[in-house]
C-alpha cells in the first residue's frame, strides 16, 4: 500500500494506493492520518479511487481515523466512492458515516 | 506443510577495522525485537574471507574493498544459500560496491554509519518479503488442484496477505464476474483473519478501542506481542479446499475455542460503529452463498456456487 498525503487550506488529503486488506496497508493508512493530524488538520478527505479491495483490517483504520478526528470535532470525509469499495461502504453502513467530498480538490 | 523462511543472511563488507566494530553490532540486534530463530547459529564461513566469525548468525563478514572481489565472494554466497535473501552493510567507502551488489541479486544494501535498528528493519522486510512470496507459491497450485489441503502457522501469516487465486482463475473462466470475485476473496481473508486473530492469538475485538496517543490500539499491540510468543504464534491454521466445477467449499480451522455462537449469529446492527466486532462475518456472508460453523465456532465453511442457473444465497 503506498500513500501520498496532501494538504489545501484547512483541508488534509490521503490519496491511497493498492489493496486496503492486511495489516501493512493499515498501518500505511494509520501513517499518512498520523502526518496531517499531527499538522493540526481536523477535516481530512480520503481518496480510495485506487484502492482495489478493502476488509475489516481497512475498515477498522478508517473508523479508528473517523473517531480520532471527532473526539476534536474534526471530520473524516471521502472523495466519491466506486466499484468495490462503494459496495463495500454500503454494506457496512460507512457511506451513513462518512461525508463525500464532491468538489474536486 | 508449512510456510516458515530461513532467515536472511547478512554480508558486511569493509575494512578490518570496521569489521570489529560490527561484531557489536550484532550482538545489539538481538534488541530490535529480532526473534531467536531469525538469529540462530550457523557458520557461512569461507577461506577467503579476511574476517570469519565461525559460528556468529548467519553473517559473513568480507574484508575487501574490491569491488571485483566483493561481487565475486557475495555472487558464491548466494550460491551457497540461493533461497535466503543478502542484505549487505558496506561501509562508505565501498558504497557503489552496495548498489552493483543489489543489482547482481542482494536483497538490500545499507550504507555504514547505520544503526543495528536499520539492519533489523531491512532483516524483518526480508522475511516478511520471503514468507509472503512461498504463501503466493503455496496458493498457485490451486490452478490445477481440485482438492487441496495445507496448514500453517500463525506465525506464518503475521501480517501478511493471504491470497486466494482461484477466485481469479474463477473469474478468468467467467464463473465470477469482478464483484464476486472480489467479495470471495475478501470472504476468504476475514475467514482466515478470523481464525489467525481471534482463534489462535485469542484477540478481543473491543481491544481496539484502547488508542494510545499515536493511533496504535492494545489490539495490534497485544497481536505482535503474541507472534513472538510460541504459545500462540505455533498454533495451526488448517484450510481445506474442494472444487467440483459448480461448488468451491473452503473450510478454515483453528486451534482456538470457537467464536460465540451471539457473534456468529449477530444481525446487522443500526450504525457501523456498533460493530466493533463482527464485520468479517458479515463479510464472508456477503462474499459466499452459504457460511457454516462447527458446534465449538472454530471450523468454517464458506460456500460459493459458481454455476448460474442456481445462485442462490443461503444465510446459515
Amino acid at each position: 500500500m503506498e500513500y501520498k498525503t496532501e494538504t489545501s487550506g484547512e483541508k488534509g488529503y490521503i490519496l491511497l494506493h493498492g489493496d486496503l486488506d492486511s495489516e501493512a496497508s493499515g498501518e500505511a493508512l494509520r501513517r499518512a492520518f498520523n502526518d496531517l493530524f499531527e499538522q493540526g488538520k481536523r477535516t481530512i478527505v480520503l481518496n480510495l479511487d485506487d484502492v482495489r479491495i478493502i476488509n475489516s483490517y481497512g475498515i477498522g483504520k478508517i473508523l479508528m481515523c473517523y473517531k480520532r478526528l471527532k473526539a476534536e470535532e474534526g471530520v473524516l470525509m471521502v472523495r466519491p466512492l466506486q466499484g468495490f469499495v462503494r459496495e463495500t461502504f454500503e454494506l457496512l453502513m460507512l457511506d451513513r458515516l462518512l461525508p463525500v467530498e464532491e468538489n474536486a480538490q | 506443510m508449512s510456510s516458515s523462511v530461513a532467515p536472511p543472511a547478512i554480508l558486511f563488507v569493509g575494512s578490518d577495522e570496521e569489521l570489529a566494530s560490527h561484531a557489536a553490532v550484532m550482538d545489539n540486534l538481538g534488541r530490535f525485537g529480532l526473534r531467536r530463530s531469525l538469529l540462530r547459529r550457523e557458520s557461512l564461513k569461507s577461506s577467503d574471507f579476511g574476517s570469519e566469525l565461525a559460528g556468529v548468525h548467519a553473517v559473513v563478514f568480507l574484508a575487501s574493498k574490491n569491488s571485483e572481489r566483493v561481487i565475486t565472494e557475495f555472487l558464491d554466497l548466494k550460491e551457497r544459500i540461493p533461497d535466503r535473501p543478502v542484505i549487505v552493510v558496506t561501509s562508505r567507502g565501498v558504497a557503489e560496491g552496495g548498489v552493483l551488489l543489489v543489482k547482481a541479486g542482494a536483497y538490500e544494501a545499507i550504507v555504514e554509519p547505520c544503526a543495528a535498528a536499520d539492519i533489523a528493519k531491512s532483516v524483518l522486510k526480508a522475511v516478511q518479503h520471503a514468507r509472503q512470496g512461498s504463501l503466493n507459491r503455496e496458493w498457485s497450485r490451486f490452478i490445477s488442484s481440485e482438492r487441496i489441503e495445507m496448514s500453517f502457522k500463525s506465525r506464518d501469516i503475521g501480517f501478511c496477505k493471504v491470497p486466494l487465486d482461484i477466485a481469479d482463475r474463477l473469474f478468468e473462466a467467467g464463473l465470477l464476474d469482478s464483484s464476486g470475485k472480489l467479495r470471495l476473496t475478501v470472504a476468504f481473508q476475514e475467514a482466515v483473519v478470523n481464525a489467525h486473530d481471534h482463534g489462535n492469538l485469542e484477540l478481543d475485538s473491543s481491544w481496539r478501542e484502547d488508542v494510545d496517543l499515536e493511533g496504535i490500539d492494545a489490539f495490534t499491540r497485544i497481536k505482535i506481542e503474541r507472534l513472538t510468543n510460541p504459545s500462540f504464534a505455533e498454533r495451526e491454521i488448517w484450510v481445506s479446499l474442494t472444487f467440483d466445477g459448480q461448488e468451491l467449499r473452503i473450510t478454515i480451522t483453528d486451534e482456538g475455542s470457537g467464536c460465540p455462537k451471539s457473534v456468529r449469529e449477530a444481525p446487522l446492527p443500526e450504525s457501523p460503529l456498533e460493530l466493533s466486532s463482527g464485520r468479517g462475518i458479515f463479510l464472508m456472508r456477503w462474499g459466499a452463498d452459504q457460511v457454516l460453523f462447527n458446534d465449538i465456532g472454530n471450523q468454517v465453511t464458506l460456500i460459493k456456487r459458481v454455476n448460474r442457473t442456481s445462485e442462490q444465497r443461503l444465510w446459515q
